[in-house]
Parts: structure tokens; C-alpha cells; sequence
């Protein structure tokens, strides 16, 4: 098994659209969540969202932006800049062995809204011709293929909110096993529509609106916590060998040491601590450490009731006593759940606090929850903090949980 | 009034953002960058720009001097056919 290593980062978030910016803000603790401003706001019980500050325009060409959803304007635009961060020549590669590994929850929805209220709503009786092109879950990976001429693999994971986690851990599998030269991983995803925002809503998952600050309304475990905020965005990293990545002189940014899933048969939307902490020890065995060699967790932390009390507990069961001496850094509280793309941002939010040596902070956890007692670094980024490895909690609806070794780059 | 290449030059100049004097009637779609996914773009903005229905039936256009035609024949065909419809309808209703 040869190691895998990370050597490009390209992100759109709401937290800024290049990894500098991503890991400023998110150092000082910015929360990018806010009301919406639509028309359909209204409408809404709590508008709330965390929107990526990104106009296509300035990046595609209009013939190839009016075929993009934006959920693929974000893939594409953060592979090539993850690619274009390796240094990469691709005209000395073998494309054939440069493979595509996308996660997304819910694909082009936007388009796919779009179409839908043409119909329904406006009572056209024909569609834009792009909408299956543009609605359809593979599209993302397949314009980066396009876009880079990459002749290998390319595959769409659709495990919800573990989408890219699994994407960045079975591509990390295929680098591990030789399979292939290089990867581009990640995730991608752009739920901001009206329809995806009601269908959420519908759920009773999402947070309601903090009545001083909107910003602060998602507040992973704390005791007041009362739900999630979707966020939207892409997140792509290069992966390679590492020993080929030393010899082309690549400047290596970190490493995936391992990759955890475990299902959890259960419940469709019910987390299970068995569940969750499956995926931990799996990641671990993967990775052939032991829980003590664990430095700092990225939870999986939504904000929900659910998930955060659960999530702790799968902590607790697989590190024991030391679950408390571990920093737990629950980003979401600032960029929101980015679904299918959640889990490759915050893997290369891990990836940067490590290279950074700072705990990045669980922010708005002012009412500590007497269920949720570990150490989530509350409101304030911790500085010094020399983690080696950490592990990136991705759980899903449908019970999908993946977890993500990473180790920093020495 | 603007003649039908005019139309389909701002059609063309809006969504592709093409140089209109690129436009010409011999040139060839695929160099201006629509592809036959272009075309199928094309023909829902033909609907609405020249309130024509595009058949079914597929059809080869090559050129914009081939776009043109198609869409004066459209034209021709089915604003003749809603003449003679409305003219039909009149005679319905004042009960002939």
C-alpha cells in the first residue's frame, strides 16, 4: 500500500474561495451564515443560509456557463485551482490514469427546481433543453473530466452528507492500491433553492433563527442548539503517491492516512452511536493506528439535536477517558452543512489547522450541554496546537458514515 | 423590421456572446461554438423569439443561413396555419 498524499487544495465556500481566505476566516472565528435575501425568503420558516460569494460569470465562458448548474461552477472551479496549486504538468501525464472522485447530495437541484416551477408553477409545457445535463448528479465530475481531458474513473459518490468524505476516502483507496497516478476528490454541492430549502425545512432539521444575531444560529453542542444551516460550496484535493509526489518535488500539504465507513441499518435518519463510532475504529484499523495516536477531531457537529449528543457519545466510546483531553472543532457553526461537499471541506479545514498548528473553533457554543461534555475548542481558535493526525466525522442520513484519517504534512 | 438573420444575431450576440459580424450566412454553426446541443438551446429561444413551435422531426442546420431558413419556413407555415385557423374560428363563431 503506498501513502497518499495531498498535494493541491481548491474550495468555494462560504468562507471564502481559496484556502487562505477559508482558514483566516475560519481562524477568527467569522460566521458566514445570514438571512436570506429572496423573494421567496418569506416563505421560509427560519431563512437562513451560508451562500459562497461566487458569480460564474467571471469564471466560464457563456456558452459553457449556460450549461452549468452551479453546482458544477463550484466543482469545476475548485478543481482547477486545486490542480493548478500542484503544479501539475497534465501534458506529461498518463490521463488514463487520473481518476475523477466527486461527492454530492443532492447534484444539480437547482436546475432541476427550475424546471419543475417552469412546469408547475409558470405552466410551461416544455423545459430548458439542459435540464437532465445540467440536473443530473454526475455532472460535476464529468465537466472536470472534461475540462482537464482526464480519461480515467470518474465517479459520483451520493451517500448525502458523507458524499465527499467517501469520495476523498475510495479515491484515496485507488492511490493507496496504484490503481492510479493522481485524483482529483472532493465534493460539491449548491442546495439553495427554494425547493431543497422547503424539503429541508420539512424535516425539522433546521436551525431557527437566533434573535440577536442570525449569524450565530447554528450552534453545534451547545444545549441550545436547534438545528443546521445549508450552506453551499465545492471542495477538491489533489491526491498521488506519495513518493511520487517527493519525486516530482511537490509541495505535499498533508496526508490521507486512512478511510472508515460503517452503515448504520437502524433508522434512515436516526444516527446510532455503534453507528458513528463503527466508522471511527474502521478509519483507524485502516490506517493501521491506535485511538491514542488521535490528536484532534473534526466532528461531524450539525447543530442538531440529534446528531451532536450521538456524536459525542461515538467519540467517547472509542477513545474512552482521553475523549476529553481531545480538541473537537465543529466548523459548521460558521460555513454551514455543505451536504455532499461538507466532509471535503472540512477535511481540508482539518488539513490547514494542522499545517497552522491551531484547534479551529466550535463557535456559538455559549450554553454548554450537560450530554455534550467534551473539549470543542468553544468560540475561540486555539493556538499551538502541534496535531499530527486528526480524524474527519462525515454522518449521513441513510446511515452513511464515513471517517477520514489525515495526517500533517512533515 | 428587422429581418430574420437580424433577430437571430441578437439572439445569438445575447446568450453566446458572439461578434455579430461573425454572423454571417455561410458560417458554420460549429465554428461559432453551438454544437448540436447548442442547436437544441437554440430552437427553444427560436420559440419564443419568433413564436414559432419547433417540430419534433430532427433537422440538419449547419449554418446560420440554414438557421434563417428554418425559421422562415416555420414561420410561413405555421403563422399561415394560424390564419386559417383564426379565419376558421371566426366562421365558427358567427355560426357558419
Amino acid at each position: 500500500m503506498k501513502r497518499v498524499a495531498v498535494t493541491g487544495i481548491g474550495v468555494v465556500s462560504p468562507l471564502g474561495n481559496n484556502a487562505a481566505d477559508v482558514l483566516a476566516n475560519a481562524c477568527a472565528g467569522r460566521s458566514a451564515i445570514h438571512r436570506l435575501e429572496a423573494p421567496f425568503a418569506q416563505r421560509l420558516a427560519a431563512p437562513l443560509v451560508a451562500s459562497a460569494q461566487f458569480d460564474g460569470t467571471e469564471h466560464f465562458e457563456p456558452p459553457r456557463l449556460r450549461m452549468l448548474d452551479r453546482v458544477s461552477q463550484f466543482a469545476s472551479f475548485a478543481a482547477r485551482q486545486a490542480l493548478a496549486g500542484s503544479h501539475i504538468d497534465l501534458t506529461q501525464a498518463d490521463r488514463r490514469h487520473i481518476g475523477v472522485f466527486l461527492g454530492t447530495g443532492m447534484g444539480g437541484s437547482q436546475s432541476s427546481d427550475e424546471g419543475y416551477r417552469s412546469l408547475y408553477e409558470d405552466g410551461c409545457n416544455r423545459v430548458k433543453p439542459f435540464t437532465v445535463l445540467m440536473g443530473m448528479h454526475n455532472a460535476p465530475a464529468a465537466w472536470i473530466g472534461i475540462d482537464h481531458d482526464l480519461r480515467g474513473p470518474n465517479f459520483t459518490y451520493s451517500t448525502a452528507c458523507s458524499s465527499s468524505a467517501v469520495a476523498i476516502g475510495e479515491a484515496s483507496l485507488r492511490i493507496a492500491h496504484g490503481d492510479l497516478d493522481l485524483a482529483l476528490a472532493g465534493g460539491a454541492e449548491a442546495p439553495l433553492a427554494f425547493g431543497s430549502l422547503k424539503a429541508w425545512e420539512a424535516l425539522h432539521t433546521l436551525a431557527t433563527i437566533d434573535a440577536e444575531d442570525a449569524s450565530a444560529s447554528c450552534k453545534p453542542f451547545a444545549q441550545d442548539r436547534s438545528g443546521m444551516v445549508l450552506g453551499e460550496g465545492a471542495a477538491m484535493i489533489v491526491l498521488e503517491a506519495w513518493e511520487r509526489a517527493v519525486a516530482r518535488g511537490a509541495t505535499i500539504l498533508g496526508e490521507i492516512a486512512g478511510y472508515g465507513f460503517a452503515n448504520d441499518t437502524g433508522h434512515i435518519t436516526r444516527p446510532s452511536i455503534e453507528g458513528q463510532a463503527a466508522a471511527i475504529e474502521a478509519a483507524l484499523i485502516a490506517a493501521a493506528i491506535d485511538p491514542s495516536a488521535i490528536d484532534a477531531i473534526n466532528a461531524h457537529g450539525t447543530g442538531t439535536q440529534a446528531n451532536d449528543g450521538v456524536e459525542t457519545g461515538a467519540i467517547k466510546a472509542v477513545f474512552g477517558p482521553r475523549a476529553a483531553r481531545i480538541p473537537i472543532s465543529a466548523t459548521k457553526a460558521m460555513h454551514g452543512h455543505l451536504l455532499g461537499a461538507a466532509g471535503a471541506l472540512e477535511c481540508v479545514l482539518s488539513l490547514l489547522a494542522m499545517q497552522r498548528q491551531v484547534a479551529l473553533p466550535t463557535m456559538h457554543l455559549r450554553l454548554p450541554d450537560p450530554e455534550c461534555d467534551l473539549d470543542y475548542v468553544p468560540n475561540r481558535v486555539r493556538a499551538g496546537v502541534a496535531a499530527r493526525t486528526m480524524i474527519s466525522n462525515s454522518f449521513a442520513f441513510g446511515g452513511a458514515n464515513a471517517v477520514l484519517v489525515l495526517r500533517a504534512a512533515l | 423590421m428587422n429581418t430574420t438573420i437580424d433577430r437571430l444575431r441578437v439572439l445569438l450576440v445575447k446568450d453566446y456572446k458572439l461578434d455579430p459580424a461573425t454572423l454571417l450566412p455561410d458560417a458554420p454553426l460549429e465554428a461559432l461554438g453551438i454544437d448540436s446541443l447548442g442547436v437544441a438551446e437554440l430552437m427553444f429561444n427560436i420559440e419564443d423569439e419568433f413564436k414559432v413551435t419547433i417540430p419534433g422531426d430532427p433537422v440538419a442546420l449547419t449554418t446560420v443561413g440554414d438557421v434563417v431558413g428554418y425559421i422562415d419556413d416555420l414561420v410561413a407555415t405555421q403563422q399561415a396555419g394560424a390564419a386559417e385557423g383564426d379565419v376558421a374560428g371566426l366562421h365558427t363563431a358567427l355560426g357558419r
